[in-house]
């Protein structure tokens, strides 16, 4: 199943939340779509759920548009929205019985898909639960079952981890896992960039309704990060530690952070293990010593970063 | 086994949406409450009634009346607005999303909410009927007269109860929702006062007792035809707004008023009377006049998904032109239903003049001509506003309230106008409009065709 992109537009008015857009990903890929508050994700993710109508352009399932026939591609997407499912009156076996019902698994099959579902995101023993009692985590595990219900080769997430505690989140990021080793293609936005860069094989940042990069992780890493941030602790004084970076080829700037130095190179690991080398020659003792750029969070700062002084901000 | 088999597949075959409607409603507190106030509410009255009105020759009688009053007038506020409070709820805040996700179709979820209603209704009936067939002791009305006005009331309670649904459809907010409902509740108690303050009785119940049961199915039948109408504008309402909205309630209303059309003329045959054909141009003329205004909120660009289907030839795609979305199409099928209805009313009752009162007719004529001129002149001065004035591309739902208000201010400053007048005055702004209404039917072409390579 390949999901397609196609120049797509989205205005509100006179405000471009989405201004031409193009990615793709496909079975087995979990794409990491990330971007600040009001970059434009959320309406991206609604055009593809088909909730929401492009003015422009087109999503494509499998050559299928999501414009033109948004009933078909509603049995290949699961959508899991930012919004939780809060009702008093429904429990949590009956919420995803009625979305069984709603995708037409017939009733011989019905009992047994919500079963598999419940217990793949581990809800069997709150099955009797009202969705209003549960936990945040809980809730967010519902609306997962609820879009794995029809069992679809395509899943949106947005902001799945959004609110979730640390083992939460740790156990959301296993069943992501799972769902792509089982062939499924993922589109996930989060705020939380480390974890996204661990489970993650792509990623589209968007900026303004517009792509900002977009590539493999390794590929726009690689691209897009000309500088590396080099995290120093001394074992001895920081001052003659700092004075000795200062004078050290490929080194542009050292501000002391805590007990660390943090120096921004030029270059990548070989300019990296230079310092290093030189630093030693130097007698100067250190005690850790590590390359922080290149990571998701870097280059989603250096790159909303740039935006801001393109707009003089 | 075979039983099982049944079931199940009748299981299969529900509609998702009743099924968690009734498990819904059966958790909530609503059922409980109203079905033990209804209970207790009749125990109260029926009791009250016996002991106090012992001298009285049929003291059965106006228990009915009051049962059946309190039953109708109860149901039809709170069983609508239950419904479409539900429906308005799911369609906002932290919910609005999850209706719609789901492969299920606009239709399924509207007759979904509507047939759990219906539910819901019936299970009030089902409490009040032993009531109110206990009257029938007390020398009330007879059983089999009053089954049939429980039941004809109970099809007007599907009506209100699509009504209901079809608000909450809107495209409001959930305050401007409750707001309408407000309003309409307010409107229906002040006419039901007016109503008893006049006649000294509820005109529905005196209307119904009369009623016999041809009479009793030719106003199913009516409602009925109305029932399709509102359900079809509101599953268009819930429809994407990529798709063909228009095309369902325009095909529905245009075949309903065919039907009606000819069941009316049989009915006035029949009875050699032809007064009711003055109600079935009042009913089909407020329902195009509305058509009508409303045009004005409809989307003025076709997307690819509506354009692929408009059909390749130039004659049939004139003729979709007037079924498919769009503020000019939908113009001109209201126009063309308007003047249809006056002049094949006008013409099915002047062949049968002998009668009806030609001073009576004339009146009638007059006011639904009058009516339809002002709604021409609200709906093209407001396209005259919005796409020559103020150049607008845009397409807002609250659109129609310009036209309402233009259709407003000229009836009062035309009330005292003569007929003639009027409609000279319709007739140059629609003369204003024709530009607009023929670029929009010129644009409207499928997408060109895909050529090999391309």
């Amino acid at each position: 199943m390949e999901v397609k992109i196609n120049r797509l537009k989205r205005y509100f008015g006179l405000t471009r939340a989405v201004d031409d857009i193009s990615f793709s990903f496909s079975s087995g890929e979990i794409v990491a779509f990330i971007g600040s508050n009001g970059a434009g994700k959320t309406t991206t993710m609604r055009i593809l759920a088909t909730l929401d109508e492009p003015t422009e352009g087109d999503v494509e399932l499998d050559g299928v548009s999501a414009v033109n026939h948004p009933e078909q591609v509603r049995k290949l997407i699961g959508y899991m929205p930012d919004s939780l499912p809060t009702h008093r009156d429904m429990t949590v076996h009956e919420y995803l019985d009625f979305f069984a019902r709603a995708y037409s698994i017939p009733s011989e099959k019905r009992a047994q898909t919500i079963d598999d579902v419940q217990s793949f995101t581990g809800l069997g023993d709150i099955r009797n639960n009202t969705l209003h009692s549960l936990s945040k985590g809980m809730k967010q595990r519902v609306s997962l079952g609820r879009a794995l219900i029809h069992d679809p080769p395509v899943m949106v997430m947005d902001e799945p981890a959004a609110g979730l505690d640390p083992r939460a989140r740790i156990e959301l990021r296993e069943l992501l896992r799972i769902l792509a080793d089982q062939g499924k293609a993922i589109l996930i936005s989060s705020h939380i960039l480390t974890e996204l860069s661990e489970i993650c094989g792509g990623a589209v940042i968007i900026e303004k309704g517009k792509i900002a990069v977009a590539g493999t992780l390794d590929e726009i890493l690689s691209q897009q990060a000309p500088q590396t941030v080099l995290a120093v602790r001394p074992a001895g004084g920081l001052e003659e530690a700092r004075q000795a970076l200062m004078l050290l080829p490929n080194v542009e700037n050292v501000a002391v952070v805590g007990n660390e130095l943090e120096a921004r190179i030029s270059g990548g690991e070989e300019e990296a293990s230079q310092i290093l080398s030189e630093l030693m020659k130097q007698g100067i003792q250190i005690a850790e010593f590590k390359r922080r750029g290149g990571d998701l969070e870097s280059l989603f700062m250096q790159i909303t970063g740039k935006e801001d002084e393109g707009n003089g901000k | 086994m075979r039983l099982n088999a049944v079931l199940r597949k009748f299981d299969s075959r529900m509609n998702p949406i009743v099924v968690k409607e009734l498990r819904q409603i059966s958790r909530g507190k609503f059922l409980p409450v109203i079905l033990i106030g209804f209970l207790f509410t009749q125990l109260t009255v029926t009791g009250a009634a016996i002991l106090y009105n012992r001298g009285s020759a049929n003291p059965g009688l106006l228990l009915y009346q009051t049962l059946f009053s309190f039953l109708t007038g109860v149901c039809s506020v709170l069983i609508p607005a239950y419904a479409g409070f539900r429906l308005a709820q799911e369609r906002s805040g932290a919910n609005k999303d999850l209706l719609f996700i789901s492969t299920l179709k606009p239709a399924s979820i509207v007759l979904g909410k509507a047939l759990s209603a219906a539910i819901l209704a019936a299970l009030i009936y089902s409490v009040c009927m032993p009531f109110i067939a206990m009257t029938y002791i007390l020398r009330g009305i007879d059983l089999p007269s009053a089954f049939l006005q429980l039941f004809v009331s109970y099809v007007m309670m599907l009506l209100i109860i699509h009504v209901g649904i079809m608000i909450a459809c809107l495209p409001m907010s959930r305050g401007m929702i409750g707001l309408t409902y407000i309003f309409l509740i307010l409107w229906g108690l002040v006419v039901g006062f007016v109503d008893i303050w006049n006649s000294g009785s509820n005109l529905l119940v005196a209307a119904l007792s009369k009623i016999d049961l041809a009479e009793a199915l030719g106003l199913v039948g009516i409602l009925t035809l109305w029932m399709g109408a509102v359900f079809s504008i509101s599953a268009a309402l819930l429809a994407p707004p990529s798709s063909n909205r228009a095309l369902v309630p325009r095909v529905y209303v245009s075949a309903a008023w065919a039907v009606s059309l000819v069941g009316v003329l049989v009915w006035c045959e029949m009875n050699g009377s032809y007064r009711q054909i003055f109600g079935w141009m009042s009913s089909c003329a407020a329902l195009f006049a509305f058509a009508l205004i409303f045009s004005v909120s409809e989307r003025n660009k076709l997307g690819a998904r509506v354009r692929e289907t408009i059909p390749r030839s130039r004659g049939r795609r004139a003729f979709a032109f007037l079924f498919y979305s769009g503020s000019a199409g939908g113009f001109l099928w209201a126009s063309i239903g308007l003047v249809l209805t006056i002049a094949v009313g006008s013409v099915a009752v002047s062949a049968a003049s002998a009668t009806v009162s030609s001073s009576q007719f004339e009146e009638a004529l007059s006011i639904l001509c009058r009516t339809s001129l002002y709604a021409w002149i609200g709906t093209t001065g407001a396209v005259l506003i919005l796409h020559k004035f103020l150049k607008s591309q845009r397409n807002d739902f609250h659109d129609w309230t310009i036209a309402l208000v233009i259709m407003m201010v000229f009836a009062w400053i035309m009330s005292d106008w003569p007929i003639a007048a009027v409609a000279a005055v319709a007739a140059a702004m629609v003369c204003l409009c024709i530009p607009w209404i023929i670029r929009h039917a010129s644009a409207f072409k499928p997408l060109p065709l895909k050529t090999a390579g391309t």
